[in-house]
């Protein structure tokens, strides 16, 4: 991942959501529903948590269970198809998308069991020294534009 | 001037472990309120169906979930998983909008559907912002009252099925709810948890529209919508929506037998480090005047991480890590189980000491200091439980799938605090016998067979 808080971090949230994120997300439609390698794909940015919530280095990850007669290329491939398709570029239509969707997880993060929003002032004073930060992640997202997702992907590898 | 150096490092130690101590005394905990249900709103629409609406919180998203009365319960012996089948086909699509469109659709929300199939209800769900939710429930509506049943997903849903029964049975503690529930419940589809491949081959798309035709209907369905959202227009969508829904086939629960056995069974997984063992019994169900108790009882005794078992298997002997028990309910029917996966050298031993445990719980009530414990723990987990709409939901599906009344859970807290330390002791002598329970191992069976006699020794603890 992208230094935290950097525009670069932003932009792979909305790439995670673009990607992996949801049954809408471009590796669930080609890995489960185009090419049925498998029932389900899972991942995003941390693992233990959410993407606020953690301050170190941090991987964005995906994860799914496939026949062993299906080749791990065959599954590469498809992750590069996607990756390829977010090279050629993202429309404002598919930004504005992955907006609501990071929106509506942000929301959930908020509530987690009721506590989410305790945990994420505790760690945004504890590594930010500035808990005020949580009113202002939803308008970094609107920052982000196609031009700047445009250079993400091939930071991937 | 050494000794003055060290003098100085003391003080500066002492100092610093003070300063360190006084950090880690938190401030008092505030006194907890009273817990209040949150209000809802009940509608049944002429066709039977029912809708339950409930404002809570300040998140500006609603949870949706529609409940219809069916699942694996309805199923015939060689249809063991027809009902995640035709939950799997249901996600596909309806007759007017394909999946693409459908997850497009209600990503562009903040959510998405999902169909979930368990052995007495369908539940499908989602959560969106807030200002969606006539949107959504259009969406679910769609998904239950016409789907599509796409013949072109068949063999692809079917393989995926497969892959999860394959995964599913590598896994001991799979094997052992099998197992452990097919003697309890021997020929209802209660006791049977996985298919064969050729029963998922056999499946077709008319066997599919089969089921749902036999089992979907107004009648047997609510809809719960909790959260934040505008209530007149979800209710002009739950009326629009789901008014043309056909009235469909009465509730109706095939009623399950128990087997009461001690039989102890064991499933060879040669070489395995660790056994895991299910050991369990019937027990009351919720709607019994003992339910609480019998929950307190439970926590105390496994269900808890401070509990009895647990600070001797876990704590005290090292034999496992992730120990547990729990009260399963069913239609009718609700079974307790301890569980756990224990190094298996020491398997008779853990079988002595989980015995040992329930002996003593049997002979001695617990002090007043560690009911009160396991009480604020089981009232604050009912708090929290009621503290998100999708937790709200579950409850009220609870109370509704049990014959319950809100008294359940607005004297909840209430009758948690009134059981009292001789009440857990006759609730252990009642319904946690050692010698009547039914045991099942995963394990080595080569060495469980040498320690035969201590799994027996354990059924005559004292």
């Amino acid at each position: 991942m992208p230094e935290r808080n950097t525009p670069e971090y932003y932009a792979m949230g909305l790439i995670d959501q673009l990607l992996l994120q949801g049954q809408d997300s471009k590796l669930y439609q080609s890995l489960v529903q185009g090419k049925g390698y498998t029932g389900n794909v899972n991942g995003g940015i941390n693992y233990l948590g959410n993407m606020y919530n953690y301050n170190g280095p941090m991987v964005w990850m995906a994860d799914l269970i496939y026949d062993a007669s299906i080749s791990p290329d065959s599954i590469v491939h498809q992750v590069d198809q996607a990756v390829a398709d977010l090279e050629k570029g993202v429309s404002q239509e598919d930004l504005d998308l992955a907006i609501v969707k990071i929106r509506s997880q942000f929301y959930d993060n908020l509530a987690g069991l009721g506590i989410g929003r305790a945990d994420l002032l505790a760690c945004f004073a504890l590594f930010d020294d500035d808990p005020a930060r949580i009113n202002s992640i939803e308008a970094e997202f609107r920052k982000v534009t196609p031009e700047l997702t445009f250079g993400q992907p091939t930071e991937l590898y | 001037m050494k000794n003055k150096i060290l003098f100085g490092t003391a003080l500066i130690i002492l100092a610093w472990s003070n300063l360190e101590a006084q950090k880690q005394i938190a401030p008092a905990g505030g006194t907890p309120k009273d817990f209040s249900l949150p209000e809802k709103k009940i509608t049944t629409l002429p066709n039977g169906f029912g809708s339950a609406l409930v404002q809570y919180g300040d998140i500006p998203k609603v949870t949706i979930n529609l409940i219809i009365k069916t699942g694996n319960v309805h199923e015939a012996a060689n249809e063991v998983w027809l009902a995640d089948l035709t939950g799997v086909l249901m996600k596909e699509g309806t007759t007017t909008m394909d999946f693409k469109t459908i997850s497009r659709k209600v990503a562009g929300m903040g959510g998405e559907v999902n169909v979930n199939v368990s052995a007495d209800q369908f539940t499908i769900s989602g959560s969106v912002l807030s200002e969606f939710a006539p949107g959504l429930i259009k969406i679910i509506s769609d998904i239950a009252m016409n789907p599509a049943f796409p013949p072109s997903e068949l063999e692809r849903l079917k393989k995926d099925l497969k892959r999860q029964l394959a995964v599913e049975k590598t896994r001991p503690q799979s094997q052992a709810q099998e197992k452990f529930f097919q003697l309890i419940y021997k020929d209802h589809p209660y006791g049977r948890f996985f298919p064969t491949d050729e029963m998922l081959s056999s499946y077709t798309i008319d066997k599919v529209k089969d089921f749902y035709g036999k089992n979907f209907g107004a009648k047997r369905s609510v809809l719960y919508v909790a959260g934040k959202f505008d209530a007149a227009s979800a209710e002009k969508a739950i009326d629009e929506s789901f008014s043309p829904w056909k009235a469909g086939p009465e509730i109706n629960y095939p009623p399950a037998t128990q087997v009461r056995t001690n039989e102890i069974a064991t499933i060879d997984r040669k070489n395995a480090p660790q056994t895991t063992i299910l050991l369990g019994l019937p027990t009351i169900t919720p709607n019994h005047p003992d339910y609480v108790p019998l929950q307190v009882t439970n926590s105390l005794l496994g269900g808890s991480f401070g509990s009895r078992i647990t600070t001797n298997i876990r704590e005290d002997k090292g034999y496992t890590y992730s120990p547990f028990s729990t009260i399963q309910n069913r239609k009718g029917v609700s079974v307790w189980y301890e569980q756990a996966d224990v190094t298996s050298e020491h398997t008779g031993e853990s079988l002595q000491e989980i015995a040992k445990e329930i002996r003593r719980l049997q002979n001695e009530p617990p002090s007043k200091e560690e009911l009160t414990g396991i009480q604020r723990y089981q009232a604050g987990i009912f708090v929290l439980q009621n503290s998100t709409p999708s937790g709200i939901i579950g409850q009220l599906n609870f109370i509704d799938q049990n014959g319950l009344d809100d008294t359940y859970l607005t004297n909840r807290v209430k009758n948690i605090y009134a059981v009292t330390p001789e009440k857990v002791s006759q609730m252990t002598k009642d319904h946690f016998k050692y010698e009547d329970m039914t045991l099942v191992m995963v394990g080595d069976k080569k060495l469980l067979d040498k320690q035969k006699q201590l799994h027996e020794k354990a059924r005559s603890v004292k």
